[in-house]
């Protein structure tokens, strides 16, 4: 259907097109990467971009740990040091674990709630290229100043780019322009990927999957998306108050104007708590996946785990003010939210204690995928705990702003996400690339990573309770926090080096790894059930889900004691009335066109926010772009069999 | 629970052992970061001078222990469970247990009320004593933080020269500025910012505070005794954050009004302040 072609009115650029289009439809050559609207490709290239910002994240992490490694040191000067801090913390937040989160988004949800595609898969290749254009939009600011003579163009106001500091009284020259429209960019691409998977999980649902037969993944997903509606509208007004002040010197947090700068707090933390969670739900939805695969028994608990999901999704935006604590917003406040921070605690306990009755009786498989889920329980439960420490409002007092709290966070975001995204790698990287990754090299890499990251961390606890401040550029001998810098600056080098035998890894496995199989790991959910790689139609047939754990159920059944035992072979493909239907090897499956409008509307963003920041008249270019990047998006047949 | 009695298995003995010593070296890194408290260094957040600080170390200790026994059960559950649970030749598939609805019940009720009885109810007669406004009787300080250095004015003293109220002399980034303040006396501070954020940080006598342009922020700290603590901005506020330096002089009411009689008729003022130590700049960023 979609591959019939017209053979009258072939002219010129139109032809062009269309003959690309029809390549890209065959899923080869460079067209298909410009206008994939399949999920499964545009969750790789998320993936592929995240890492390689990760990589920059990384390197600007290890300029940092250089920087700080013995008092006094001359690495990086003042200037530069406060550019890389806020070009860290933006990139690991906003184009690491986010985008590596929608990358899992797009591979897995369709595939295990047993869909062909996501709802929305123009609206999806969409996301991606906004978040692309952001991600570079954001590092082009690196290049506005002379950066070989060792000027970093780079914003230098933190990734929090707290009011005064961020504006162009305190923070002259392009870089927070850059940070503030590069943000606002990406939340673009964030909402519009979170409607998506709503809508995708919603709605498109294999028969007989009901919400309460979902996979852990496919609600965190659902949770995620939820805080990505409701969380980046309020980020977006702080930014453009934050546009307006710089650009057309409004006067939102100009307290000399009536402004107040406190008012950027609020709604900085107001989004960025959710956002804390939008980060790490995820992950945690993934190690809900892996676990009881490699345990070999469900999930412990399943409704428990799900409503404290949805719990800590709303709590989520209930403690905002605990970033705020010192800020002198008064005791009553203060009470309240340490009150309500203490609490958000309890959620996430009980899915730390759900995910070990999950292991507790099994028969564990420590194989890497396993490993790294471990990894995340055992680390985020550490920074969970020194997340209780610091809710007591008083006590934080003195942590607030130390490396007490970047041990924390990095506990939770790195011992935490990245962990899990890891276990997610080794767990399904396989599906799409057909090839297992080498299990000893992840062995290394998962130990390597573990002592290198508790090498790196846990000594920050001590330089925080030892009062050192974060973010500073430099300290002094004599205050008792030479050797625990040391420390964390070699972990952070055993983490890089762990890094770079995961790379080793997937180079080695994509070309002599051990083929994968359907299903290499005894899976319980559906995407176990078809080729790895997938089709691109994903199933043939679409599946009848009788269970939670469909999968599972279909390889195994329950003897009179109710002890699990494997189903005889061959009886364990469909069920006898499907039989005598017909297998087309995905002929006659309808499947959406590819299409390049959604990229020529991406590109009208970064257009107009160059424009924001040297020339008006690009702004008109770039809203131009974008319009006919819409206009041909909404014109454009469905397939294009139909336009005939 | 129930599901677990059934099937027990004891660790291998070497692996078990090998985990055992692994688990009591973290153990000892542990008990060796509780005892952080009894080190001198300057800033050390645990070991108090005043009473605010004290307060504050207090009602730590009473989070970090329960929080580290927690941490040690965790693990070691986790590590025994690997051990234990490890898949081996001929491993039956286990028993498909979905869950254990009171055990679930209890093990949400009782960490809420645990942690709300801990740690919520303790933190907050401390919290409202911090926040209160100071007494009447408080001695009152002025603190302006400003890119890249804070300046300290005194209400109660008058400038002979200028018969304004006392202000300390300006420093250069990485000299600290000198805050001078009775001993065993309240003291009240209200804290504001004349351009970016910055927080007052005192840890051996109060934690931090942040100074906003546009708000007076009060509080009140207390030092026990004569001596000398440092302190630093706490709050990114640009290029030489690092170097915006702080040291609190307490001394004994005779010593500070000797102080006070000296600096007001503009003798003994050190211009650049005291110099903690070497800060060597960094390259320059400005």
């Amino acid at each position: 259907m979609a591959t019939e072609w017209p053979q009258t009115r072939r002219t010129g650029l139109a032809d062009a097109l269309r003959g690309a289009r029809e390549m890209a439809d065959q899923h080869y050559g460079i067209w298909s990467w410009i206008a994939p609207v399949d999920h499964k490709r545009i969750g790789v290239m998320y993936g592929v971009t995240a890492f390689i910002f990760f990589l920059a994240g990384g390197i600007e992490a290890l300029l940092l740990r250089t920087q700080l490694i013995v008092p006094n040191a001359g690495v990086l000067n003042h200037d530069q040091y406060n550019r890389i801090l806020t070009m860290h913390g933006t990139t690991m937040v906003f184009l690491v674990i986010m985008p590596l989160s929608a990358a899992f988004f797009n591979l897995m949800t369709p595939l295990m709630i047993g869909a062909r595609d996501v709802a929305f898969p123009r609206l999806n290749a969409f996301s991606y290229w906004v978040f692309l254009a952001g991600g570079i939009f954001l590092n082009a600011s690196f290049f506005t100043k002379d950066i070989f003579s060792g000027e970093l163009g780079a914003p230098d106001c933190g990734w929090t780019c707290y009011s005064t500091l961020s504006s162009k009284a305190f923070s002259p020259g392009h870089g927070v322009d850059f940070w503030a429209l590069g943000v606002q960019i990406l939340g673009i691409a964030s909402l519009a990927s979170g409607f998506n998977f709503i809508v995708t999980i919603l709605n498109m649902r294999a028969p007989g999957m009901t919400l309460f037969r979902m996979p852990l993944f496919v609600w965190m997903t659902l949770v995620t998306s939820f805080l990505i509606i409701f969380a980046m509208p309020v980020i977006a007004v702080a930014l453009f108050e934050l546009i307006f002040d710089r650009l057309f010197n409004a006067n939102f947090f100009n307290p000399d104007k009536g402004g107040n700068p406190l008012l950027w707090q609020h709604m900085f933390w107001l989004f960025g708590h959710p956002e804390v969670y939008i980060l790490i739900l995820p992950a945690m939805g993934i190690v809900s996946e892996i676990l009881p695969t490699f345990s070999r028994k469900p999930l412990f608990g399943y409704p428990f785990v799900v409503f404290s999901g949805i719990a800590i999704g709303f709590m989520s935006w209930g403690v905002w003010v605990h970033h705020m604590y010192t800020t002198g917003l008064g005791t009553v406040a203060n009470s309240a939210f340490g009150i309500s921070t203490i609490l958000i605690g309890v959620p996430t306990g009980v899915k730390v204690l759900n995910w070990m009755a999950t292991m507790w009786g099994g028969s564990l498989s420590l194989k890497a995928p396993m490993m790294f889920a471990v990894g995340f329980v055992a680390m985020f439960t550490i920074g969970g705990l020194s997340g209780v420490t610091h809710s007591v409002v008083p006590s934080d007092y003195q942590q607030q702003d130390t490396y007490y709290v970047v041990a924390h966070f990095h506990y939770v975001l790195f011992g935490g996400a990245i962990f899990a995204l890891f276990a997610g790698f080794y767990y399904w990287l396989p599906k799409f690339t057909g090839k297992l990754l080498d299990d000893r090299l992840g062995q290394i890499h998962f130990w390597l990573m573990l002592i290198g990251f508790n090498l790196t961390f846990f000594p920050m606890h001590i330089s925080g309770l030892l009062g050192m401040p974060r973010r500073i550029s430099t300290y002094s001998e004599g205050q008792g926090w030479d050797i625990w810098n040391m420390l964390s600056t070699i972990g952070a080098f055993t983490i890089a080096t762990s890094i770079l035998i995961f790379m080793i890894n997937v180079i080695y496995s994509l070309r002599r790894g051990e083929a994968a199989g359907y299903d290499p790991w005894d899976g319980r959910t559906l995407e176990w059930t078809i080729p790895s790689p997938p089709p691109h139609y994903n199933f043939e047939k679409i599946p009848v889900v009788h269970a939670r754990d469909p999968f599972w159920h279909e390889k195994y059944t329950e003897d009179e004691q109710g002890r699990p035992i494997p189903v005889v072979a061959g009886a364990a493909n469909g069920h006898p009335d499907e039989a005598h239907e017909e297998h087309g090897g995905g002929h006659g499956i309808h499947m959406p066109s590819p299409s390049y409008f959604p990229l020529i509307a991406a590109l009208g963003f970064p257009i107009m926010a160059t424009g924001l920041i040297y020339d008006y008249a690009l702004v008109a270019v770039g809203a131009a772009v974008l319009f006919v990047g819409i206009y041909g998006w909404a014109l454009e047949p469905a397939t294009e069999g139909e336009e005939a | 629970m129930r599901m677990t009695v059934s099937n027990l298995r004891l660790p291998r003995p070497r692996s078990a052992h090998l985990l055992a010593g692994i688990f009591l070296l973290i153990l000892i890194a542990l008990v060796a970061t509780g005892c952080i408290g009894g080190t001198d260094t300057p800033q050390n957040t645990l070991a108090p001078e005043g009473e605010v600080a004290r307060h504050q170390r207090n009602l730590f200790m009473l989070a970090m222990w329960p929080a580290l026994v927690v941490m040690i059960l965790v693990e070691g559950a986790i590590i025994v469970t690997l051990l234990r649970f490890r898949r081996r030749k001929n491993d039956a598939v286990p028993k498909q247990t979905h869950g254990n609805t009171p055990l679930e019940i209890g093990w949400t009720i009782v960490p809420t009320l645990i942690i709300i009885g801990f740690v919520g109810v303790p933190m907050l007669p401390v919290l409202f004593d911090l926040g209160r406004d100071p007494k009447a009787d408080a001695y009152p300080i002025e603190v302006t933080g400003q890119r890249f250095q804070w300046s300290f004015k005194y209400p109660n003293i008058k400038d002979a020269r200028t018969g304004e109220p006392l202000e300390s002399p300006p420093v250069t980034p990485g000299r600290a500025a000198e805050l001078h303040i009775p001993a065993g006396k309240e003291i009240a501070l209200t804290l504001t910012s004349i351009d970016v954020n910055h927080s007052f940080g005192v840890p051996r006598l109060a934690g931090t505070q942040d100074a906003i342009a546009g708000e007076h922020h009060r509080f009140w700290m207390k030092a026990d005794h004569p001596g000398s603590f440092s302190g630093q901005c706490r709050e990114l506020c640009g290029v030489d954050h690092w170097g915006m330096l702080i040291t609190v002089i307490a001394q004994s009411q005779e010593d500070f009004d000797a102080w006070a009689k000296e600096a007001a008729a503009g003798v003994k003022q050190t211009p650049e302040g005291r110099v903690p130590s070497a800060v060597a700049a960094t390259g320059s960023g400005d």
